[in-house]
């Protein structure tokens, strides 16, 4: 299956050095996994038209700028947080350096943008997945882009109760997730909210094995 | 930050929950896109406004948008002008103020920062 994914064309991020990266996560194996998926998705979100379309955590900017290129970005809105300033800064960068128009938040999930809930019609979030102790969830800077506590779950499962009062009715939520994560039990709380899902793409790379998972209603 | 994105914000304090809109605003740097006009996106969101919120926003950046009323939504000059404003006027630098608790949330390089610090979330959950 991974060899059957198209690969999409990257968002230009040669503005950012190696200098950024100390503090905002660099684009890896997730984040590549990821574009591809929305390139192979692509029939359906332009057949769902989204017009508010937001990343969690957008990090360098990467995702979210590739996904403004793939829709366009006449008569959609593009938006993304970080909880990291130095990765706020750096989405907001490398979405001026492609012409994207993203809107940037520094912010912990959606916190302060209380009034969007019910209008996100595409989320995105590659969230900070690896097994660690809870005591590391709490760290600032750079270890906040993997630092993911007890099972990597635990800023992940802080969002998924969330995720039936941001989303729009017909809302499209796409989430990276490694084995570690016990994917299956992250399917089965989403199914207690209503939602369906599909893996849309799956690799392994090095050690880890990873998916990406579309949910929806 | 753009006009769309001020008009769906509140404070993040969980006191001001449900009363911590619309932030105030304060400008003093802001430019100006150039996205094309679109029907179909303004008609979509205008259900969504906050109307002080726009008003509020646009005295702040000199931008006057017309009351919205029941014939706003065949105006295609008053859908143009709202769109322009939602989507196009950006603020680089300033500050947003929550109405209940006053609390001043930056605005740098376009980005607001809407985090609470630690002694704040902490007081927060305590009130
Ligand atoms: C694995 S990195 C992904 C970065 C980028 N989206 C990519 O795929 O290359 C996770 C990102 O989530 C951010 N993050 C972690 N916890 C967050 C939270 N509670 N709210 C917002 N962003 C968060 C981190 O700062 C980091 O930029």
């Amino acid at each position: 299956m991974a060899s059957e994914l198209p690969h999409a064309k990257e968002p230009l991020i040669d503005h950012l050095t190696s200098k950024d990266f100390q503090n905002v996560y660099e684009p890896a194996q997730d984040s590549f996994l990821f574009i591809d998926s929305l390139q192979k998705d692509v029939d359906n979100l332009k057949a769902l038209n989204p017009k508010i379309i937001l990343e969690i955590g957008s990090g360098s900017g990467f995702i979210i700028t590739f996904i403004s290129q793939l829709l366009g970005t006449n008569g959609r809105y593009y938006m993304s947080t970080d909880i990291n300033p130095h990765a706020a800064l750096a989405s907001s960068k490398t979405s001026d350096r492609n012409n994207a128009n993203v809107d940037v938040i520094n912010t912990c999930f959606i916190q302060g943008l209380e009034r969007l809930k019910g209008s996100i019609d595409v989320l995105l979030f590659n969230p900070p997945y690896v097994p660690t102790p809870s005591e590391e969830v709490k760290e600032k800077g750079i270890v906040a882009s993997w630092a993911g506590g007890v099972d990597g779950r635990e800023v992940i499962d802080k969002l998924l109760p969330q995720i039936m009062n941001i989303l729009s009715e017909k809302a499209f939520f796409y989430i990276v997730l490694v084995q570690e994560n016990k994917p299956k039990q992250v399917i089965s709380i989403m199914h207690s909210y209503g939602f369906q899902y599909q893996v849309v793409g799956k690799r392994k790379a090095f050690n880890e094995l990873l998916y990406i998972i579309k949910f929806y209603r | 930050m753009k006009v769309l994105t001020h008009n769906m914000m509140a404070c993040t304090k969980k006191q001001c929950m449900g009363k911590g809109f619309p932030l105030g605003v304060e400008c003093t740097e802001s430019i100006t896109l150039e996205q094309e006009f679109n029907y179909e996106f303004v008609k979509n969101i205008i259900p969504k406004l906050d109307w002080k919120g726009i008003q509020l926003i646009g005295e702040k950046l000199a931008i006057t948008i017309p009351p919205f009323t029941e014939e706003s939504l065949l105006d295609q000059e008053f859908l143009k002008s709202l769109y322009h404003l939602l989507c196009n006027v950006k603020i680089i630098t300033g500050s947003l103020i929550c109405p209940n608790c006053q609390r001043v949330y930056p605005i740098e390089k376009g980005i607001p920062n809407m985090l609470l610090r630690e002694d704040e979330i902490y007081q927060d959950v305590r009130e």
